[in-house]
């Protein structure tokens, strides 16, 4: 199991590193295109518009660059997200056979010969699986206050975020968070700590 | 075609057709017909009289028991008030949606206003201008027209851009993002917050932390703007 909890860690961690390295590279490339405004390289960055053209290449490569970045955060917080749901499922696999176990023998003590106990064949369907849980709203769900409450209120934020990143920016599902992706990260590694 | 009569329908039409003189499968067929295909003469009548089927045999055949009437037009009352409600509601939020549009397009302005005036001296004396450029629609789901994206353009091409991205944030009424041009990945938000009053006011957030957070105003700006021209336009 503690191995098990250092691996899942550790690819919450990969992803934020992926995210500065992408984020440097970026920058590096930004810094190459702006010494040699006239390399091809540069020059893949430039449209054929007239109107562009007349505009300082400077300023192009600044914007080209700035859209790059957008979309590298965009595509990091998914991928941050969608690695933390992933190792979350694993360890709610692992949550569910040990309580389970832990319900059936628990419950079986509770047998008397005088009179049954209610639902005793059935003790272990009291158990949530994955197949209750299902994505990242039941695993919030199941979080309600079990972690402070800024805590719940930036996962929940981060939830609403990743909905709206995915489902296309439309603005009747879900709702773009003011987090920063380090602040998404660290509030993501915290709720690690705690399940 | 066969018809499966309920029980009432086939007891008041073979009572009907006793008192007509007819068999009771030529008076459904007789009814039916006149339903169906109305005479050139009597059509529109018989439109504009009979609005369902429920209403039809009431007449020619005796009708259907008065209780099973009341809880079938009781039924229709409900549904055609809820239809109205829904309709209302749909009216109101539609109405909601159009306020907040309106609201953010005039703070959007109200705050470009601001700025301009905060810096007219220096774009008077030459040293920076303000630009303005549209907003790509790809990328603002609830994109207008009538907001563009503010550029405080400084000597040597820095730039500083304003980008208002919206009313669909957590927490606030709308955002604009805040950053110096080729360095967007640190950018700052500009936030349209909600006292409890109702009362709007702009807010620069640097972070979620309360200690990253501050009134938008000339000085917090101005403060934030030295700090990247040094950083960045190595001034």
């Amino acid at each position: 199991m503690g191995r098990n909890m250092k691996g899942t860690k550790e690819t919450l961690k990969e992803a934020i590193r992926t995210y500065n390295d992408l984020r440097e590279i970026c920058s590096a490339s930004r810094e190459a295109a702006l010494r040699s405004p006239n390399s091809p390289v540069a020059g893949k960055i430039f449209s054929t518009d007239k109107k562009i053209r007349k505009r300082d290449k400077r300023d192009i490569i600044n914007e080209h660059f700035d859209s790059l970045q957008r979309k590298i955060t965009e595509f990091c917080i998914l991928d941050i997200v969608a690695t933390f749901e992933k190792s979350v499922f694993r360890r709610i696999g692992n949550a569910y056979g040990e309580i389970k176990n832990v319900v059936e023998d628990g419950y079986e003590k509770r047998l008397s010969k005088r009179e049954p106990i209610p639902f005793y064949i059935a003790s272990s369907s009291f158990v949530k699986d994955r197949e209750d849980i299902r994505n990242l709203s039941g695993v919030k769900k199941l979080l309600e206050n079990k972690i402070p409450e800024d805590l719940f209120e930036k996962l929940t934020e981060i939830i609403e975020h990743r909905n709206w990143l995915s489902h296309g920016k439309r603005a009747n599902v879900g709702k773009e968070s003011g987090l920063r992706i380090d602040e998404m990260y660290d509030a993501l590694n915290q709720i690690f700590d705690r399940i | 075609m066969q018809i499966q009569l309920t029980s009432d329908i086939e007891t008041a039409l073979a009572e009907y057709a006793r008192t007509q003189g007819l068999p009771p499968d030529t008076l459904a067929l007789k009814a039916l017909r006149e339903y169906f295909l109305p005479s050139p003469e009597t059509g529109g009548e018989t439109e504009e009289k009979k609005e369902t089927l429920t209403d039809y045999p009431e007449e020619h055949i005796g009708g259907i028991s008065s209780s099973e009437h009341a809880v079938k037009t009781d039924i229709s009352m409900q549904f055609r008030e809820r239809v109205a409600r829904l309709a209302e509601k749909h009216r109101d939020r539609a109405d909601d949606t159009e306020k907040e549009r309106m609201t953010w397009i005039a703070e959007v302005r109200r705050l470009y206003e601001n700025i301009e005036e905060w810096f007219g001296e220096l774009t008077e004396a030459g040293y920076m201008s303000v630009e303005y450029s549209q907003l790509e629609h790809i990328e603002h789901e609830d994109f207008s027209e009538n907001i563009s994206i503010m550029e405080l353009c400084f000597a040597g091409g820095s730039r500083i851009i304003i980008e208002p991205t919206g009313t669909n944030i957590i927490g606030a009424f709308g955002k604009a993002d805040l950053y110096f041009r080729g360095h967007r990945e640190e950018k700052v938000l500009l936030l349209l917050i909600e006292n409890e009053d109702r009362h709007l006011r702009w807010e620069l957030w640097k972070s979620s932390d309360e200690r990253d957070k501050f009134p938008f105003t000339r000085n917090t700006f101005e403060k934030l703007l030295n700090g990247w021209l040094e950083k960045w336009a190595e001034i």
